[in-house]
Protein backbone atom coordinates (compact mmCIF):
# COMPACT_ATOMS: atom_id res chain seq x y z
CA UNK A 1 0.00 0.00 0.00
CA UNK A 2 3.20 2.29 0.69
CA UNK A 3 4.73 1.72 -2.23
CA UNK A 4 1.44 2.47 -4.63
CA UNK A 5 0.96 5.62 -2.60
CA UNK A 6 4.52 6.60 -2.88
CA UNK A 7 4.44 5.72 -6.82
CA UNK A 8 1.42 7.96 -7.54
CA UNK A 9 2.43 11.06 -5.50
CA UNK A 10 5.62 10.65 -7.92
CA UNK A 11 3.50 10.56 -10.84
CA UNK A 12 1.45 13.85 -9.87
CA UNK A 13 4.68 15.35 -9.27
CA UNK A 14 5.90 14.71 -12.45
CA UNK A 15 2.63 16.28 -14.08
CA UNK A 16 2.91 19.60 -12.53
CA UNK A 17 6.77 20.18 -13.29
CA UNK A 18 7.50 21.13 -16.76
CA UNK A 19 9.40 23.75 -17.47
CA UNK A 20 9.08 27.40 -18.70
CA UNK A 21 11.50 29.56 -20.84
CA UNK A 22 11.31 32.66 -22.26
CA UNK A 23 9.16 31.83 -25.81
CA UNK A 24 6.99 29.40 -23.77
CA UNK A 25 5.69 32.65 -21.27
CA UNK A 26 6.11 34.54 -24.81
CA UNK A 27 3.68 32.20 -26.67
CA UNK A 28 0.90 32.13 -23.20
CA UNK A 29 0.32 36.02 -22.79
CA UNK A 30 1.41 37.51 -26.50
CA UNK A 31 -2.35 37.13 -28.05
CA UNK A 32 -4.02 38.39 -24.43
CA UNK A 33 -5.80 41.55 -24.32
CA UNK A 34 -4.13 44.49 -22.26
CA UNK A 35 -0.41 43.08 -23.74
CA UNK A 36 1.92 44.37 -26.18
CA UNK A 37 4.44 41.74 -28.32
CA UNK A 38 7.18 42.13 -29.76
CA UNK A 39 9.35 38.93 -31.59
CA UNK A 40 12.64 39.26 -33.23
CA UNK A 41 13.41 35.70 -34.92
CA UNK A 42 16.88 34.35 -36.06
CA UNK A 43 16.13 35.05 -39.43
CA UNK A 44 15.43 38.83 -39.07
CA UNK A 45 18.50 38.93 -36.71
CA UNK A 46 20.24 37.92 -39.61
CA UNK A 47 18.90 41.24 -41.75
CA UNK A 48 19.36 43.25 -39.01
CA UNK A 49 23.11 42.17 -38.20
CA UNK A 50 23.55 43.23 -41.90
CA UNK A 51 22.81 46.85 -40.90
CA UNK A 52 25.31 49.67 -39.87
CA UNK A 53 26.45 49.75 -35.95
CA UNK A 54 23.51 50.10 -33.99
CA UNK A 55 24.96 52.18 -30.87
CA UNK A 56 23.45 52.67 -27.75
CA UNK A 57 25.03 55.07 -24.56
CA UNK A 58 24.93 58.37 -26.48
CA UNK A 59 27.05 56.62 -28.88
CA UNK A 60 29.62 55.33 -27.62
CA UNK A 61 28.76 51.65 -27.51
CA UNK A 62 28.44 49.41 -31.16
CA UNK A 63 26.43 46.55 -30.02
CA UNK A 64 26.44 45.08 -33.08
CA UNK A 65 28.44 41.94 -31.93
CA UNK A 66 25.67 41.54 -29.43
CA UNK A 67 22.91 41.73 -32.47
CA UNK A 68 25.06 39.06 -34.13
CA UNK A 69 24.84 36.95 -31.08
CA UNK A 70 21.29 36.51 -30.76
CA UNK A 71 19.24 34.01 -31.73
CA UNK A 72 15.57 35.38 -30.17
CA UNK A 73 14.35 38.34 -28.64
CA UNK A 74 10.75 38.59 -27.13
CA UNK A 75 9.30 41.70 -25.85
CA UNK A 76 5.78 41.93 -23.54
CA UNK A 77 4.75 44.61 -21.99
CA UNK A 78 1.53 43.74 -19.89
CA UNK A 79 -0.89 45.78 -18.06
CA UNK A 80 -1.58 45.21 -14.43
CA UNK A 81 -4.07 42.57 -14.34
CA UNK A 82 -1.63 40.51 -15.80
CA UNK A 83 1.31 41.58 -14.63
CA UNK A 84 0.92 39.02 -11.38
CA UNK A 85 0.48 35.88 -13.27
CA UNK A 86 3.45 37.09 -15.83
CA UNK A 87 5.58 37.55 -12.60
CA UNK A 88 4.31 33.98 -11.44
CA UNK A 89 5.19 32.37 -14.74
CA UNK A 90 8.70 34.17 -14.63
CA UNK A 91 9.11 33.35 -11.44
CA UNK A 92 8.44 28.92 -12.08
CA UNK A 93 11.03 29.17 -15.05
CA UNK A 94 13.24 30.83 -12.41
CA UNK A 95 12.86 27.54 -10.07
CA UNK A 96 13.27 25.05 -12.66
CA UNK A 97 16.44 26.09 -11.60
CA UNK A 98 17.91 26.89 -15.18
CA UNK A 99 18.12 30.88 -14.66
CA UNK A 100 20.26 32.62 -12.19
CA UNK A 101 19.88 36.03 -11.12
CA UNK A 102 22.38 38.56 -11.81
CA UNK A 103 20.56 41.89 -10.47
CA UNK A 104 17.64 42.97 -8.29
CA UNK A 105 16.90 46.47 -7.43
CA UNK A 106 13.99 48.25 -5.63
CA UNK A 107 13.61 51.88 -6.27
CA UNK A 108 10.07 53.82 -5.13
CA UNK A 109 7.91 51.53 -6.49
CA UNK A 110 10.05 50.76 -9.66
CA UNK A 111 11.22 46.76 -9.06
CA UNK A 112 13.68 45.32 -11.80
CA UNK A 113 14.92 41.94 -11.64
CA UNK A 114 17.91 39.99 -13.81
CA UNK A 115 18.38 36.23 -14.84
CA UNK A 116 20.36 34.57 -16.89
CA UNK A 117 21.32 31.19 -18.04
CA UNK A 118 24.99 31.02 -18.50
CA UNK A 119 27.67 27.88 -20.43
CA UNK A 120 30.89 29.37 -18.81
CA UNK A 121 31.74 32.62 -20.44
CA UNK A 122 28.89 33.08 -22.82
CA UNK A 123 24.98 33.68 -21.74
CA UNK A 124 22.39 31.58 -24.10
CA UNK A 125 19.58 33.42 -21.68
CA UNK A 126 18.67 36.63 -20.32
CA UNK A 127 15.45 37.57 -18.70
CA UNK A 128 14.93 41.18 -17.27
CA UNK A 129 11.67 41.94 -15.59
CA UNK A 130 10.70 45.64 -14.84
CA UNK A 131 7.78 46.99 -12.74
CA UNK A 132 7.03 50.34 -13.98
CA UNK A 133 5.33 52.91 -12.08
CA UNK A 134 2.33 53.07 -13.69
CA UNK A 135 1.46 49.30 -12.82
CA UNK A 136 2.63 47.76 -16.05
CA UNK A 137 5.35 44.97 -16.53
CA UNK A 138 7.50 44.86 -19.01
CA UNK A 139 9.21 41.66 -19.85
CA UNK A 140 12.64 41.18 -22.16
CA UNK A 141 13.91 38.02 -23.40
CA UNK A 142 17.45 37.53 -24.91
CA UNK A 143 18.38 34.21 -26.72
CA UNK A 144 21.82 33.52 -28.23
CA UNK A 145 25.48 32.93 -27.48
CA UNK A 146 26.17 36.41 -26.16
CA UNK A 147 29.64 36.92 -24.71
CA UNK A 148 30.06 38.21 -21.13
CA UNK A 149 32.85 40.71 -21.63
CA UNK A 150 30.62 41.94 -24.89
CA UNK A 151 27.51 41.90 -23.12
CA UNK A 152 29.15 44.03 -19.92
CA UNK A 153 29.97 46.57 -22.19
CA UNK A 154 26.70 47.79 -21.95
CA UNK A 155 26.51 48.24 -18.73
CA UNK A 156 29.86 50.98 -19.02
CA UNK B 1 -23.28 -46.52 13.70
CA UNK B 2 -25.88 -44.07 11.66
CA UNK B 3 -25.68 -43.46 8.04
CA UNK B 4 -25.04 -40.18 6.20
CA UNK B 5 -28.68 -40.04 5.49
CA UNK B 6 -29.63 -40.54 8.69
CA UNK B 7 -27.39 -37.93 10.02
CA UNK B 8 -29.11 -35.32 7.73
CA UNK B 9 -32.60 -36.19 8.48
CA UNK B 10 -32.33 -35.88 12.15
CA UNK B 11 -34.91 -33.22 13.74
CA UNK B 12 -34.24 -30.17 15.80
CA UNK B 13 -35.70 -32.28 18.49
CA UNK B 14 -33.77 -35.12 18.27
CA UNK B 15 -30.25 -32.88 18.43
CA UNK B 16 -31.40 -31.25 21.14
CA UNK B 17 -31.77 -34.33 23.05
CA UNK B 18 -28.75 -35.48 21.92
CA UNK B 19 -27.22 -32.21 23.06
CA UNK B 20 -28.71 -32.60 26.65
CA UNK B 21 -27.70 -35.79 26.94
CA UNK B 22 -25.08 -36.39 29.70
CA UNK B 23 -23.62 -39.99 28.89
CA UNK B 24 -21.97 -38.77 25.29
CA UNK B 25 -18.48 -37.84 26.14
CA UNK B 26 -17.65 -33.88 24.63
CA UNK B 27 -14.17 -32.80 23.90
CA UNK B 28 -12.72 -30.86 26.32
CA UNK B 29 -11.16 -28.91 23.15
CA UNK B 30 -14.15 -29.18 21.51
CA UNK B 31 -15.32 -24.93 22.25
CA UNK B 32 -11.89 -23.53 21.77
CA UNK B 33 -11.37 -25.66 18.51
CA UNK B 34 -15.05 -24.53 17.20
CA UNK B 35 -14.29 -20.80 18.21
CA UNK B 36 -10.52 -20.74 16.42
CA UNK B 37 -12.30 -22.73 13.09
CA UNK B 38 -14.57 -19.39 13.30
CA UNK B 39 -11.93 -16.71 13.72
CA UNK B 40 -9.95 -18.57 10.73
CA UNK B 41 -13.27 -18.27 8.68
CA UNK B 42 -13.18 -14.18 9.54
CA UNK B 43 -9.46 -13.51 8.92
CA UNK B 44 -9.94 -15.47 5.58
CA UNK B 45 -12.88 -13.16 4.49
CA UNK B 46 -11.13 -9.94 5.26
CA UNK B 47 -8.10 -10.79 3.26
CA UNK B 48 -10.58 -11.72 0.64
CA UNK B 49 -12.06 -8.13 0.76
CA UNK B 50 -8.21 -6.30 1.01
CA UNK B 51 -7.01 -6.63 -3.03
CA UNK B 52 -10.12 -5.68 -3.97
CA UNK B 53 -9.73 -2.37 -2.27
CA UNK B 54 -6.49 -2.00 -2.99
CA UNK B 55 -7.20 -2.77 -6.69
CA UNK B 56 -9.96 -0.24 -6.57
CA UNK B 57 -7.44 2.29 -5.60
CA UNK B 58 -4.84 1.63 -8.10
CA UNK B 59 -7.67 2.28 -10.47
CA UNK B 60 -8.60 5.62 -9.44
CA UNK B 61 -5.37 6.40 -8.78
CA UNK B 62 -4.27 5.64 -12.63
CA UNK B 63 -7.79 7.24 -13.78
CA UNK B 64 -6.72 10.39 -12.03
CA UNK B 65 -2.63 10.68 -13.11
CA UNK B 66 -4.21 10.21 -16.76
CA UNK B 67 -7.19 12.65 -16.27
CA UNK B 68 -4.81 15.04 -14.85
CA UNK B 69 -2.37 14.57 -17.72
CA UNK B 70 -5.15 15.52 -20.39
CA UNK B 71 -6.40 18.40 -18.44
CA UNK B 72 -2.74 20.13 -17.62
CA UNK B 73 -2.06 19.85 -21.88
CA UNK B 74 -2.22 23.35 -22.46
CA UNK B 75 -4.41 24.34 -25.82
CA UNK B 76 -1.22 26.17 -27.59
CA UNK B 77 1.56 24.68 -28.42
CA UNK B 78 4.04 27.07 -25.63
CA UNK B 79 7.34 26.15 -27.74
CA UNK B 80 5.94 26.99 -31.35
CA UNK B 81 8.01 29.51 -32.93
CA UNK B 82 6.11 32.84 -32.75
CA UNK B 83 5.85 34.80 -35.96
CA UNK B 84 8.28 37.82 -36.60
CA UNK B 85 6.59 41.49 -35.27
CA UNK B 86 8.11 43.34 -37.73
CA UNK B 87 8.41 42.55 -41.89
CA UNK B 88 11.12 45.78 -42.01
CA UNK B 89 14.53 44.77 -40.52
CA UNK B 90 14.63 48.66 -39.68
CA UNK B 91 11.85 48.69 -37.28
CA UNK B 92 13.52 45.23 -35.67
CA UNK B 93 16.26 47.35 -35.31
CA UNK B 94 14.55 50.35 -33.66
CA UNK B 95 13.15 47.83 -30.76
CA UNK B 96 16.60 46.03 -30.49
CA UNK B 97 18.36 49.40 -30.37
CA UNK B 98 15.75 50.81 -27.71
CA UNK B 99 15.27 47.68 -25.59
CA UNK B 100 18.73 46.86 -25.02
CA UNK B 101 19.79 50.54 -24.82
CA UNK B 102 17.07 50.03 -21.50
CA UNK B 103 19.18 46.96 -20.06
CA UNK B 104 22.06 48.77 -19.98
CA UNK B 105 20.78 51.97 -18.54
CA UNK B 106 18.93 50.18 -16.12
CA UNK B 107 21.99 47.65 -15.08
CA UNK B 108 24.73 50.58 -15.39
CA UNK B 109 22.22 52.98 -13.06
CA UNK B 110 22.32 50.40 -10.65
CA UNK B 111 25.89 49.35 -10.64
CA UNK B 112 26.52 53.37 -10.08
CA UNK B 113 24.27 53.61 -6.81
CA UNK B 114 26.14 50.58 -5.77
CA UNK B 115 29.82 52.01 -6.44
CA UNK B 116 28.60 55.24 -4.48
CA UNK B 117 27.46 52.95 -1.54
CA UNK B 118 30.46 51.23 -1.50
CA UNK B 119 32.36 54.31 -1.41
CA UNK B 120 30.06 55.71 1.47
CA UNK B 121 30.84 52.48 3.49
CA UNK B 122 34.37 52.75 3.18
CA UNK B 123 34.08 56.39 4.39
CA UNK B 124 32.15 55.69 7.89
CA UNK B 125 34.61 52.35 8.44
CA UNK B 126 37.63 54.91 8.02
CA UNK B 127 35.96 57.43 10.09
CA UNK B 128 34.87 54.74 12.83
CA UNK B 129 38.82 53.89 12.81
Amino acid sequence: MKKIITIIAAMLLAVSAFAQEGRAIYNKYSDMKGVEAVYISPIMFKLVGNLPEIKVNNGEMDIAPIIKSLSGFYLLNVNSKQAPNLKSEVKKAIQSGKYELMMEAKDNGDNVSIYTVSKGDVITSFIMLADETDGDTTFICLDGTINQEDFSKLFQ
Amino acid sequence: MKDLKDIENISLEQLEEIAADGRIPVPADLESGIRSAISASERKKRLFRYPAIVSAAACFAVLAVVGTLYLSKPSVDLYAEPEDTFTDPMLAYAALESALGRIGSTVGENMEKTVAFDQTMEKAARAIK
